[in-house]
């Protein structure tokens, strides 16, 4: 069994509700995300990138970790035992995707689990939620809506399909945190 | 408050099936990791997986509702306190929408370390952050003893009980209502955020208050103009996504490429400060083409009533009651009355034998759109006459069709207020107000909808007093007119950093004796007051809010506990109003203001304690502003001519006045030394100054403002993308980071409103306060800049 995410980024207005609803469902400090949305400016459009953990097929947090911290379940989602954590940051640099988060504060690194508690008991993620114009699902991938997959955009074969913006491609999926030339926080060139 | 284990299940997280709703087991980790070996590899595969049960981790907490209640849509949250701290926050079950981002980021706001928790006294300078801690009862024995000298030198009207936006809910206004027992206070006036609503759009059609939400998915068609309900309405604005996905059509007007434009089929970007122009033009496409709605015109507004050449005025049967328009009878060809029987007026009068004397209120307005050919508002507005006509056209053949207006940047110019009228006579022309699926402006609540009443009694016999107009509140202080301030009190708002010119209303400040601001959060206005008292926030604090934000009449509740010693607006109020004798006023328990104000609402107290929000729709059903044509005047019909305009000096017919401050004035000296036009922009991480000062925000958007440029100026001031830029005219300046960008009209600068000087510099240091306008308008969108490297 496979999980995946769809985006519909071409829906997607950039409220960045999925982002800060993630946090305090997981209660992680101010400022540390699970899940971001950037801001990608083009002449003549915007588009916005939300992006958590893709629930790869081959998870290289988990090929990687040196204490074991992170598993794939049976339904497929890839989760991580935060008690074992070490704080030593493999994980973001495994990850094709910079997906996990590391937390100055606890010295950890967090990442989305799709909701796995929030699943057993019967209730969506909570990305899927609180997003205002349902853009968001985590789903069995046969179950997702059409859209473009970044299945082979790395080794890992990630779980993610996108609906995209007209104003990008795929690639601006290929990192959680964007390309170079962001300006602070938040916004980037296409 | 309820304990979380002993809810109702929640529908709606039961409505789609998911492939994990069994309690699912991790399977075995058999990848060896490579990386730093801290621990064997092996590890994991020697320990049992993660058990995923379903079991609720919130379970032991309780549960605390409350209304998000500042400048915006109102959410009722709920929230989940252990051991007194708020720990999470949720979207309450009543609600008109989802809450956002900000609503998410209040559980940052609670718990800040950044929180004041004790009264501050100013021990240096304004402005120069140092303060002391002092007590409760010091605290109140000074307020006293300069409340007292105000009221022994100069009297209560040296007093200024100042609110803002920061808080719709209603126990927070106590403050004011003392101001009324002191004898009566000096007012502010003005209009600040949908600056040109009362003067452009209230007078027209007798009211303001036009909730639109549930008429959007029906429309045909929709003009954002000059806003951006992606920020300003985020939780609804998937309403907007359904209208499309219906087939209709969303149009933008905005000089910069809003979230709302991006998603939109339609946008122009006209110059700031020209929306009338462009309003008078689609108005003449209309008239020229036949697409006047005639019938509805005639029934439903003053169109074609008749003006007296000679005096300019409404020909009245009795000049001192504005319900006896005259109209003319072609039957007769007589004056008869605007709502006698069986009678159908033309709408001009220009080919009649009375037009020597008279002309109708349609042929003055039609005179105003003539003026806006395709020749003179494309140089006006630099907008293609195509599009305006092509706009024009759909929106009056649209079936449906509505203006939203609701936070238009577009109002907060100099012509704010006849910019909005233009629109009003754009949409009564076409008969788009009224029913099932049209409107305009879209703003208001449950106090729309059905009946409120006040929390506090207040003193009837309270003195009035010439307020100040807010523009100039720095030239008023300082000139002691009409009084000299000889103590202000500023709560629900920070205008040092809102208010135009911010650099004058710090002078004031300095003016003033002895300045007091309730605050949770140190911020501009607090570093220029003598005494900074810490209040309570959301979930800290018992409250009702039964506004004109949201439809949901909703409560809130006090489960959290507040950090150190921060107290309740009412508690504060009550304390200072014992002083003076007056506490009889203020010190109810809650409960009982909150009955007050559900008065005539139809909803009990105990009712709302148990559901924690009632919305009004339910209350209403059918309701539709403006039903059928049927407004809120004397008359009942819309009022295109406006006494009320003449009275402030201004025209009786909207029409386009160009800004003093506007870079198309090219010839003026100030244009030429700053020939940018700065805008302000809403942004999702704030409400005015409220949120931006959460890491939760900051890190989601940035730690420095941005400031959109467009790549043609930028390079001729040789700013390149990320840059640290200042932005500046006579009054001050904003800095920031470039970002330089297409998407925004050569000429244009664009500002996020919402920093101060605790987290940079606020964009009102450069703001225009020009003063008079039409409605008193706060004219931010009226400002000349220019732009630097450096920060």
């Amino acid at each position: 069994m496979a999980q995946g995410f769809f985006v519909n980024s071409a829906n997607c207005y950039g409220c960045k509700t999925c982002q800060v609803g993630c946090a305090n469902e997981k209660l992680l400090a101010p400022g540390v995300f699970m899940r971001r949305v950037r801001q990608v400016e083009k002449a003549g459009g915007h588009a916005f990138v939300s992006m958590a953990c893709n629930h790869c097929d081959e998870p290289a947090c988990m090929a990687n970790c040196p204490v074991g911290a992170y598993q794939k379940m049976d339904n497929g989602l890839v989760v991580q035992d935060h008690s074992k954590c070490i704080g030593c940051k493999t994980c973001i640099e495994a990850c094709p995707f910079h997906a996990p988060v590391y937390d100055e504060a606890t010295s950890t690194t967090y990442k989305c689990d799709g909701c796995a508690n929030r699943q057993a008991r019967g209730e969506m993620p909570v990305c899927t939620v609180v997003c205002p114009s349902a853009n968001l699902t985590l789903a069995e991938t046969d179950t997702l809506p059409e859209g473009t997959s970044v299945k082979d955009q790395s080794d890992t074969k990630p779980n993610l399909t996108v609906l995209l913006d007209e104003d990008i491609d795929a690639s601006l999926f290929a990192d959680i945190d964007g390309a170079a030339g962001l300006i602070d926080t938040g916004v980037e060139e296409a | 408050m309820t304990k979380n284990v002993e809810r109702a299940a929640d529908p709606k997280l039961t409505r789609r099936a998911f492939v994990g709703a069994a309690a699912a087991t991790a399977a075995v980790a058999g990848l060896a990791g490579c990386a730093p070996a801290a621990e064997p590899a092996d590890k994991a595969a020697e320990d049992e997986g993660l058990a995923f049960t379903g079991e609720d981790e919130f379970a032991d907490c309780t549960l605390v509702y409350g209304c998000c209640s500042p400048e915006c849509q109102h959410h009722l949250l709920k929230g989940y306190v252990r051991d007194g701290k708020l720990v999470k926050v949720e979207s309450g079950e009543v609600n008109e929408s989802p809450a956002c981002a900000r609503g998410f980021a209040r559980v940052e706001l609670c718990n800040s370390d950044k929180r004041l928790t004790k009264p501050l006294k100013l021990k240096g300078e304004k402005g120069s952050g140092d303060f002391e801690e002092i007590s409760w009862d010091e605290a109140y024995d000074l307020i006293e003893e300069k409340l007292r000298y105000a009221l022994d030198n100069g009297g209560s009207q040296s007093i200024i009980v100042q609110g803002g936006s920061g808080n719709f809910s209603s126990l927070t206004s106590a403050m004011g209502t003392l101001g009324s027992w002191l004898g009566g206070t000096t007012a502010i006036t003005g209009n600040f955020c949908c600056a040109g609503i009362d003067s452009g759009l209230g007078t027209v059609l007798g009211s303001r208050t036009t909730p639109l939400r549930n008429e959007l998915e029906k429309a045909n068609y929709i003009i954002a103009w000059g806003n951006n309900p992606v920020v300003t309405m985020t939780g609804y604005f998937g309403r907007f996504q359904k209208m499309m996905e219906n087939g209709g059509t969303l149009c933008t007007i905005d000089p910069f490429l809003s979230e709302t434009a991006d998603k939109s089929q339609e946008w122009i970007q006209p110059w700031p400060g020209t929306d009338s122009a462009v309003a008078l033009a689609m108005l003449k496409v209309v008239i020229d083409e036949g697409l006047t709605d005639e019938e509805y015109l005639i029934a439903h507004t003053t169109a074609p009533c008749l003006i007296d050449k000679k005096t300019n005025a409404p020909a009245f049967t009795d000049p001192a009651d504005d319900t006896t328009y005259q109209v003319y009878d072609p039957a007769s060809k007589k004056l008869v009355a605007h709502d006698a029987a069986g009678v159908t007026p033309p709408l001009s009068v220009a080919d009649t034998d009375i037009a020597d004397q008279y002309v109708t209120i349609y042929d003055l307005i039609k005179a105003e759109a003539d003026k806006w050919g395709k020749e003179a508002v494309e140089a006006e507005s630099g907008c293609s006459y195509d599009d305006i006509a092509r706009i024009a056209r759909d929106y009056a053949t649209a079936e449906k069709a509505i203006i939203i207006q609701n936070m238009g940047g577009y109002q907060r110019t100099e012509n704010g207020a006849y910019a909005t009228a233009t629109q009003v006579y754009l949409a009564l022309f076409c008969g788009h107000v009224g029913h099932e699926g049209d409107g305009l402006y879209d703003a208001g609540g449950s106090s729309a909808l059905v009946p409120s009443g006040q929390a506090f009694e207040s003193n009837p016999d309270a003195a009035q007093y010439e307020a100040i107009p807010f523009p100039h509140f720095g030239e008023f202080v300082l000139e002691d007119k009409p009084t000299k301030i000889n103590f202000m009190w500023v709560d629900c708002g920070n205008p040092v950093a809102q208010m135009p010119n911010t650099n004058m209303w710090k002078k004031a400040l300095e003016h003033i004796p002895f300045v007091v601001k309730v605050d949770q959060f140190m911020n501009s206005t607090c570093l220029w007051s003598d005494l900074v008292l810490p209040n309570t926030a959301l979930f800290e604090t018992p409250n009702i809010t039964h506004s004109a934000r949201s439809a949901v009449i909703q409560i809130s509740e006090a489960g959290v506990t507040p950090p150190g010693e921060a107290k309740t607006d009412l508690e504060i109020t009550a304390e200072v109003a014992k002083r003076f004798g007056f506490e009889q006023y203020f010190n109810e328990d809650p409960s009982v203001y909150i009955t007050r104000v559900l008065e005539g609402s139809g909803v009990t107290y105990d009712e709302l304690v148990e559901k924690k929000g009632v919305n009004a729709w339910d209350l209403v059903p059918g309701w539709i502003a403006y039903k059928d044509g049927n407004f809120d005047t004397s008359t009942g019909k819309a009022h295109l001519w406006v006494q009320a305009w003449v009275d402030e000096g201004f025209p009786p017919i909207a029409c386009h006045q160009r800004p003093v401050e506007h870079p198309l004035n090219a010839d003026s000296e100030l244009a030429k030394k700053y020939p940018l036009a700065a805008v302000q922009r809403k942004t999702r991480h704030q409400v005015h100054t409220i949120f931006n000062n959460l890491e939760s925000m900051l890190s989601m958007d940035g730690h420095k403002p941005l400031i959109v440029l467009h790549p043609d100026d930028a390079a001729a001031r040789s700013i390149a993308m990320g840059d640290d830029i200042t932005v500046f005219n006579d009054r001050g300046e904003h800095s920031g980071v470039a970002l330089v960008s297409e998407n925004v009209k050569p000429g244009v600068v664009v500002l996020q409103n919402g920093w101060d000087d605790t987290t940079a510099s606020p964009t009102s240091n450069v703001t225009n306060n020009a003063w008079p306008t039409l409605g008193t308008i706060h004219c931010c969108n009226s400002t000349l800049v220019e732009v630097k490297k450096g920060a």
